[in-house]
């Protein structure tokens, strides 16, 4: 039995070790992810089919040099749009046909945020990059739990929630095989599989938690 | 494959299988390091789930480990049970791996004392997903939206999607695509045809294949046969009920479905049955009602058909069973092969029938100065993509049946029209049967007809017939 804090606060954990791993590529990051992936062990992750993924890309990262893993992550991810092979952003793959497209997306994730009272620290990212998007589920998963553990139901955080994951299940894939095509280290591929595996099971999950406490269906 | 084997309730000695046998493993079941594992429990102890979980744990996709859950009857035969592990090793060794997208997770919901809510741990299902490499969606098939019972798929824009929580998994949608591109992957065709393959294989005896629902009760094991688990029974086809016979098997039945998540399933398994026994009678088989019974053990089981194809469960599995079964001529309207004709007079040559086609049945050549239309008979599924997608009422017609001479025939050439040329560059404009079709649609406007009919789309800006 796994009791409803108890899996926002699991789900909120896979959230915070998958941003990170769009993070800057240190020792010291890949250190903590790892203590980070057997706190989440301890809190039943294995119970959950992404959880393989996950440990993959665990291992697949422990065994990557760290100078390479920052060479490929600028080379994949860029540090910004135009340096980017394979953009880790939702606007560049959901809207660049249309004019004022890009803004929108980012637009959209910026609403949520000011929705949750969460703000971007920095302008290093745009707020439809992976790794904001990532943190802001996150965020809303620490408000859901925190409002289950006084005893109310979390809905209002799940809607926003939803909001933000039914998105990114419509690119994440063509994220992720993009990731696979090109990465040449292996750890990066197996983190874009794992956030694909975590971020399709989390739209599911939404749905199941929603139509449970009343606020949405199936 | 390394076999990790329940000790308690049965002799392993006597079964002759090399196995490390785990005393009370039913009730605690460790996983061990390593790969090419199995598991071989009791049905009165072990929980799946619990495995499931204990295997995730370490590092393993449940769905690829094969566990065999063995029944009194089960183990009191050595045969039996030898012919389970080594037909769930076959199985195992065919799982083509699960992406995300076929995974549904079912969190049943409990009480609590110390919570508002609180879940079951999940166990997950595997549920179909087209391959999009393979699916014609993009090319207007619908084929598996108009089959599922559940409303769970979607055509938009040219692509099919999914509602993995709405899908009850029952499979129809694997059975009728007509690409082979709708993929559970716990019953792909080769999983299938390995283990029935081994079943039928590890007996001496004649076998009898039971197809039964993966999703309710597994029927009671009766001797000298075997079930085979499918989504579930209303998605059989003819072919594949017929399939086992042609690898070996004696008898096939199909099982009663009780899972009640489609109120039609024993419905369509019956008229499967039947259709399966009316091509068997159109192809000469004698003793149609011994082969496919009404149910396991209805009739003494004799010795299997002189007839031996493979591949009979995939999507053009229908065509492979045809020519082996040899000459026959069975229409009827579960036919799994369909023979398609086209009215010279109607057709205008839009190729809209070629384009939808998602098994390449159909296909369009363009030839020097005309259009062709090609068919080719052993490709087709009868999937009907064609008859609906058509804009002209009777244009194309479908026939539903194994024919073998049609088969024979082979490909075949349905239409030829004469294209229209452009009188400024001499590139094509259309078929002259499709410009007719305009001109009677746009009624007296003689100008722009003229236009429309004399120049090409890329000469159209810049050339005015008058």
């Amino acid at each position: 039995m796994i009791e409803d804090t108890e899996l926002a606060r699991l789900r909120q954990g896979c959230y915070r070790v998958l941003s990170a791993g769009y993070g800057r590529p240190s020792a010291e990051r890949v250190e903590q992810i790892g203590a980070g992936m057997a706190a989440l062990a301890a809190m039943g992750l294995d119970s959950f089919a992404y959880s393989r993924p996950l440990w993959a890309w665990v291992e697949a990262l422990q065994g990557t040099p760290v100078a390479l893993l920052a060479t490929e992550q600028v080379r994949l991810f860029g540090s910004g749009v135009d340096g980017a092979l394979v953009a880790p952003i939702e606007s560049q793959y959901l809207g660049v046909n249309l004019q004022g497209d890009p803004a929108r997306y980012a637009a959209r994730i910026e609403d949520i945020m000011r929705r949750a009272g969460v703000a971007l620290r920095t302008d290093d990212r745009p707020p439809d990059h992976l790794l904001v998007e990532l943190e802001l589920a996150s965020a809303l998963c620490g408000s859901e739990a925190s409002e289950r553990a006084a005893g109310g139901d979390g809905s209002r955080w799940l809607e926003m929630q939803r909001e933000l994951i039914d998105v990114m299940a419509r690119w994440i894939h063509r994220f992720a095989s993009e990731v696979a095509d090109r990465d040449n280290c292996g750890a990066l591929a197996a983190l874009a599989a794992a956030t694909e595996a975590f971020v399709i099971h989390e739209s599911d999950m939404l749905r199941l938690l929603l139509v449970e406490t009343g606020g949405g269906s199936q | 494959m390394r076999w990790i084997v329940c000790a308690d309730r049965l002799d392993w000695g006597l079964i002759g299988l090399e196995v490390a046998e785990r005393r009370g493993w039913c009730g605690d079941p460790v996983v061990p390091e390593g790969d090419e594992l199995g598991f071989v429990g009791c049905a009165e102890d072990l929980d799946r789930s619990h495995l499931e979980r204990r295997l995730r744990s370490a590092g393993f996709d449940p769905f690829a480990v094969p566990t065999v859950v063995l029944s009194e009857v089960d183990r009191s035969e050595p045969d039996r049970v030898r012919a389970l592990v080594s037909a769930a090793g076959a199985r195992a060794r065919q799982y083509p791996g699960a992406r995300p997208e076929h995974l549904k997770p079912v969190m049943p919901r409990v009480a609590s004392r110390r919570s508002v809510l609180a879940f079951m741990r999940p166990i997950y299902r595997s549920v179909p997903h087209p391959d999009p490499g393979a699916c014609g969606a993009a090319d207007g098939c619908r084929a598996c939206v108009d089959t599922c019972p559940h409303g769970a798929l979607e055509w938009s824009n040219g692509v099919v999607t999914d509602d993995r929580l709405a899908c009850e998994g029952c499979g129809r949608c694997v059975a009728v695509c007509p690409a082979g591109a709708m993929i559970d992957p716990r019953f792909t065709p080769s999983q299938l045809e390995a283990e029935i393959g081994a079943l039928v294989h590890a007996h001496a005896a004649p076998t009898g294949i039971l197809w039964h629902c993966s999703r309710g009760a597994a029927p009671d094991p009766t001797p000298g046969w075997h079930g085979v688990a499918v989504p579930c029974v209303g998605m059989l086809m003819p072919h594949w009920i017929i399939g086992p016979l042609v690898q070996g098997a004696a008898a096939v039945a199909v099982a009663e479905c009780n899972c009640g998540l489609e109120s039609d399933s024993n419905g369509r398994a019956a008229a499967a049955v039947t259709a399966a026994r009316q091509w068997l009678g159109a192809a000469g088989i004698g003793d149609v009602a011994a082969r496919v019974q009404g149910s396991a053990g209805a009739a003494p089981l004799r010795g299997g058909l002189p007839i031996r194809a493979c591949g009979v469960y995939g999507a053009h599995g229908a065509a492979i069973l045809a020519s082996a079964l040899g000459a026959a001529v069975w229409d009827g309207d579960l036919a799994p092969l369909g023979v398609i004709s086209i009215d010279q007079e109607t057709c205008t040559g839009c190729e809209m029938c070629a384009t939808v086609c998602p098994s390449a049945a159909l296909v369009s050549v363009g030839g020097d100065g005309n259009l062709e239309l090609w068919f080719e008979p052993s490709r087709c599924t009868a999937c009907g993509q064609c008859v609906d997608r058509c804009p002209e009422d009777g244009a194309i017609s479908l026939r539903r049946a194994v024919d073998t001479a049609e088969l024979g025939v082979g490909r075949r050439r349905l239409i030829e029209l004469e294209v229209a040329r452009c009188v400024k560059c001499g590139g094509s404009i259309a078929p002259q049967a499709a410009l007719h079709r305009i001109a009677s649609v746009l009624g007296n406007d003689a100008a722009l007809i003229r236009q429309i009919s004399s120049v090409c789309l890329d000469c159209r800006g810049t050339t005015m017939v008058f």
